[in-house]
């Protein structure tokens, strides 16, 4: 069942009879009155999507030849699909939690996915072998993981519910190193040797991770209220400089770590409202879900609860482009490593309290994200209930 | 510098950053000197890059530089934005490395930076009420300082795991009765805040000022020892606290802390730590009764530090339940602007935290907080450990308890007498 959240501007009619695998309920009911919007963007669907919201996915690192997507959802799996350049989704792999996965993360070698769930644990799924074993314990749902890879170390970095950040190494049942958080952790990034981790009460912690993680500042929130979604950005050199912070109110906070002027150069920008620029009415607030920073154009993508995904460059502290509305929020985005591929997840995220389907939607953007962008092949499967 | 026409119709969108000149645009000091700063700057940048400052498709810019001439009503936030201004011009024109003054720019702009406050709180209720945003999320008024209490921070996926817990054990009318309740609790701190009069108003100043004194020490992050980092509780106090606001918090572990259910009720870790961090005293209405435990101990660190001899003796633990009314009904007495020499009880609170969590453990079983407004009766009869008689004061130190904020190097050691104390 899904919830439509009335036509686009254009009132395009769509039909869905073309692509395949709507899941167990058989074709598409999709009369040709109705406007149907779960893909306005008419971007290509990953086949079998997972039959609950998605709450994370990521790409492959570029050591791993092709592209390789994985995703977690709320129906306790994690699902990996091969992504080929014709745009073909082939799903490849599957693992199980007990409970509802909350991130996923690819080891830097492309061997290994981690997987962190609200069953307290994390795993280590060994793609060749096919084997998922655990390799981390918290006393709480774990939020975010991430591998670090360190020149004198590497580890996995887990953030949970139970205000702790906790490091592993993955061949051990004992956390390398445990670090005090001051809340439960949201949301983290990973860009060595820069960790983020923001967490409830607008907590905000940044990590350095050269030697051994230890803390390196904890910054007052640029935003008034809850903390939902981080990313890291590189500067020119590509070493990473500062991070962007997604909040439920709309609204997206770029910080630099040491601005030569952070008066100017750190700034806030609103996003994923109804009324886009004019404020004299009153407007639908959404929240941030997921902000993925391009590889390597260093533009921003941001997801939100709206159903929309808009793509910005910091820069110049512009908007480039802002999808059509999709019916569902978007929970989850990612680009893979060289920018080629947009994924993002369209399933419901909680924000409203009802229904739930889930599907992985990808699309493929041309060599440059600019002004002039141009979007092509949408990608679409669509798994629903 | 040519003359911003944007500026002169009231809408220029760029405000402090803007290329042109403003003419006649600040009264406050500092941004004069910001903006000498910036006309330079602006000349380099035409020629290095013309196109980065567009009158389209731009990003607002945030608010932080906007200073729109009054009655301006975009996109920036307006009272809140200027509110802070104040104290931001005063950062860049004294350099980032000192910590953001913002007792200098309140004494000078005092009233006025409160009423901007509160209207731009007000304003924000409003939003948030009809936009429709995520109802239970901590909030800020002015970015940067501590979050205003009653609000509580549950994400999205902790919900929805709460969900998922009662799907399998079939319960859900419980799961859709305690969201009730929480979007009940929203619902009216909400309306308390936009509907501000007297009492929450005072409240809500003191929750805020006292967030902005603690923001001072948290600046000074060099320095391990500022209580503020060293305990687990951040500058944020509430989150435990109305953990048990929570009807379903106690059967499923909600997804805070597993002491969390517990903390207030005996555990004595989280909550000895939260006195030392000298956190606000927060602002309670009868609903949250729970809030007033943290009254307490906080006041009781910060009259009772000083004192530190006094720990063993018996005396000591029947007094918190005593202060429980002082401070709670005086926010706006000299006695909370102690929160202001939280910096200087800094050091005094690290050694006495493990003396105090015993104290607080006390408070917390008892349970019996209900009751937020004090007899009176009680203060009295413990007189003579709470409060100084007045003629038991130096002339500097009642000079000191009288004047709005206490300066710094002569802050008394002496509780304040019983007089002062607007209850």
């Amino acid at each position: 069942m899904k919830t439509r959240r009335g036509c686009d501007r254009r009132g395009k009619m769509s039909l869905f009879g073309t692509t395949s695998g709507f899941g167990t309920s058989g074709t598409s009911m999709f009369g040709s009155t109705t406007t149907d919007n779960h893909n306005p963007m008419k971007d290509i669907e990953v086949t079998s999507s997972p039959d609950d919201s998605v709450g994370c996915l990521s790409f492959s690192p570029p050591t791993l030849p092709g592209n390789f997507l994985i995703a977690g959802s709320w129906a306790n799996d994690v699902r990996c699909w091969e992504v080929q350049d014709s745009g073909q989704t082939i799903p490849k792999a599957q693992q199980m939690h007990t409970g509802p996965v909350l991130d996923v993360c690819w080891s830097d070698d492309g061997s290994k996915v981690f997987t962190a769930s609200c069953d307290k644990t994390a795993k280590m799924w060994d793609l060749n072998s096919n084997q998922a074993i655990q390799i981390a314990q918290h006393d709480a749902p774990v939020k975010t993981i991430h591998w670090i890879k360190a020149p004198n170390y590497s580890c996995v970095m887990t953030g949970s519910w139970d205000k702790t950040l906790k490091f592993w190494d993955t061949r051990s049942s004992n956390p390398m190193m445990v670090l005090q958080l001051p809340e439960r952790c949201y949301c983290a990034d990973v860009i060595y040797p820069m960790a983020v981790v923001a967490t409830a009460e607008r907590g905000l912690i940044v990590y350095q991770l050269e030697n051994q993680p230890s803390e390196f500042r904890r910054i007052e929130s640029p935003l008034k209220h809850q903390h939902r979604c981080v990313a890291i950005f590189k500067d020119k050199q590509n070493k990473p400089t500062g991070f962007a912070l997604g909040s439920i109110e709309g609204r997206v906070a770029i910080h630099y770590i040491n601005p030569p002027n952070p008066a100017k150069d750190n700034f806030t920008f609103k996003c994923h409202r109804s009324n886009g620029t004019n404020t004299s009415a009153p407007q639908d607030i959404y929240a941030v879900n997921g902000i993925a920073f391009h590889p390597v154009h260093g533009t921003l993508a941001t997801v939100g609860s709206d159903g929309r995904f808009s793509f910005w460059d910091k820069d110049a502290r512009t908007k480039l482009k802002t999808s059509e509305q999709l019916d569902q929020p978007i929970a989850a985005c990612g680009f893979n490593h060289n920018g080629n591929i947009f994924a993002y997840a369209s399933s419901y995220d909680w924000s409203k309290v009802a229904e739930v389907t889930g599907c992985v939607l990808l699309i493929s953007v041309r060599a440059r994200l600019l002004p002039t962008c141009t979007e092509s092949l949408a990608r679409s499967a669509h798994g629903s209930r | 510098m040519t003359v911003c026409q944007f500026f002169l119709q009231g809408r220029c969108r760029f405000g402090d950053r803007c290329w042109n000149e403003h003419p006649g645009a600040k009264g406050s000091g500092g941004a004069r000197q910001q903006q000498q700063q910036q006309q330079p700057a602006g000349n380099n940048r035409r020629g290095w890059n013309a196109s980065s400052q567009r009158y389209s498709n731009v990003i607002q810019p945030s608010s932080f530089s906007q200073s729109a001439p009054w009655g301006g009503s975009r996109e920036q936030e307006g009272p809140a934005a200027r509110a802070f201004d104040a104290g931001a011009a005063s950062v860049r024109s004294r350099g980032f490395g000192l910590s953001e003054n913002s007792f200098a720019s309140l004494s000078s702009h005092g009233q006025e930076d409160e009423k901007k406050l509160l209207e731009g709180i007000i304003k924000d209720m409003v939003v948030w009420k009809s936009s429709g945003q995520w109802m239970f999320s901590v909030y800020s008024p002015v970015k940067r300082q501590s979050n205003i209490s009653g609000f509580t921070d549950i994400s999205p996926e902790e919900l929805r795991l709460e969900y998922h817990n009662f799907l399998t054990s079939n319960n859900l009318q419980s799961y859709l009765n305690s969201v009730q309740q929480l979007i009940n609790q929203w619902r009216n701190r909400v309306n308390e805040l936009k509907n501000i009069n007297a009492s929450t108003q005072a409240a809500l100043l003191s929750d805020v000022k006292d967030g902005m004194n603690q923001a001072a020490p948290t600046f000074g992050f060099g320095s391990g020892q500022t209580t503020t980092f060293g305990s687990p509780g951040f500058p944020v106090k509430n989150s435990s606290n109305n953990a048990q606001v929570f009807s379903f918090k106690l059967n499923s572990g909600f997804g805070t802390a597993p002491s969390g259910s517990q903390s207030v009720f005996g555990g004595p870790p989280t909550f000895g730590a939260v006195p030392s961090a000298g956190s606000a005293i927060s602002t309670s209405t009868p609903t949250f009764g729970f809030g007033k435990p943290e009254v307490t101990s906080a006041a009781s660190f910060s009259f009772k530090s000083p004192a530190a001899s006094n720990f063993g003796s018996p005396g000591f633990s029947g007094f918190p339940s005593s202060l429980a009314a002082g401070p709670a009904g005086a926010p706006a007495a000299p006695a909370c602007g102690s929160g202001g020499s939280v910096a200087g009880f800094g050091h005094v609170s690290s050694q006495s935290q493990t003396a105090f969590s015993k104290p607080s453990n006390d408070i917390f079983g008892n349970g019996s907080i209900s009751t937020p407004l004090p007899v009176s009766n009680v203060i009295v009869t413990k007189d003579n450990v709470l409060f100084t008689a007045k003629d038991q004061l130096t002339a500097e130190e009642l000079e000191q308890f009288q004047s709005k904020k206490f300066t710094l190097g002569k802050i008394p050691l002496k509780p304040p007498p019983l007089e002062f104390l607007n209850i």
